[in-house]
């Protein structure tokens, strides 16, 4: 394999992280549960083998939580508080909920979302 | 010595890797994580399997009128009808930190990075912009 072997971005069942980020998540009755805010990797030992391990859903389509929903990252308690309230909501998608994803509808079908936890923030 | 960067156990892909800096193994700088390539496995499983750099996966992400302007420039100052977006394999990262660490360098990967593309296109071009020893 070349260092950059840039042809690889065109292959067959290549997505982007991008088309991910931002869509819309509804439940498989319709519901509108929110949107994605970021994806989790799990796995290693080398970033190859991270596989998406889950979904963060926020209420809002742009504007992540600033990782101020995440234990490891603190700040100062008036900004974590504002965030935190503009964010209000937040949850977790494991992959095994994860029941569709409508890439060119950036859509998201899952079939619960569970409450985001500080502990899915493990270093 | 300081201990060689590692990878964690979960990243946060937003969080975590985007925007951050690709360091070379000569310790320069390469390009900015602009997106992410996730490979659809067989079993349905999404895998990590490039960073994406340059233009041509910045404009999308901006998106709007912007984004779309910048991947047109792009496309157009690009000699190839069709260029591709700029890709580091998964397989050359060695580690993570406040960067991401790769084993090749700038030259070796060929990368077209929008900083580079900007000093090339945009900033040399205008007279009196390179360097003057006198």
């Amino acid at each position: 394999m070349t260092a950059a072997d840039r042809e690889g971005a065109r292959t067959e069942g290549a997505r982007r992280l991008n088309d991910l980020l931002g869509a819309v998540v509804v439940l498989a009755d319709g519901r509108q549960v929110g949107h994605v805010n970021d994806v989790r990797l799990a796995g290693g030992p080398h970033l190859q083998y991270y596989l998406v391990d889950g979904i963060i859903v926020g209420r809002r389509a742009e504007g992540s939580l600033l990782g101020y929903d995440r234990r490891e990252v603190h700040g100062p308690w008036l900004v974590r508080v504002l965030v935190g309230w503009a964010n209000r909501g937040a949850g977790y998608v494991p992959w095994r909920a994860v029941r569709q994803i409508d890439w060119e509808g950036a859509r998201v079908v899952v079939d619960r979302v569970d409450p985001l936890e500080d502990g899915h923030a493990a270093l | 010595m300081a201990d060689r960067p590692g990878f964690r156990r979960q990243y946060d892909a937003g969080l975590h890797l985007l925007d951050r800096q690709i360091v070379g193994r000569d310790g320069l700088p390469v390009a900015k994580v602009d997106d992410l390539e996730l490979r659809v496995r067989a079993d349905g499983r999404l895998a990590v399997s490039a960073l994406l750099v340059g233009p041509g996966a910045l404009g999308p992400r901006v998106g709007g009128r912007l984004g779309r302007w910048t991947v047109s420039i792009w496309r157009r100052l690009r000699p190839d009808a069709d260029p591709p977006t700029g890709r580091v394999d998964a397989t050359l990262v060695t580690g993570t930190d406040s960067a991401v660490h790769v084993t090749a360098t700038t030259e070796e990967l060929g990368l077209d990075g929008f900083e580079r593309w900007v000093r090339r296109y945009v900033v040399e071009p205008i007279p009196g912009s390179g360097h003057d020893g006198s």
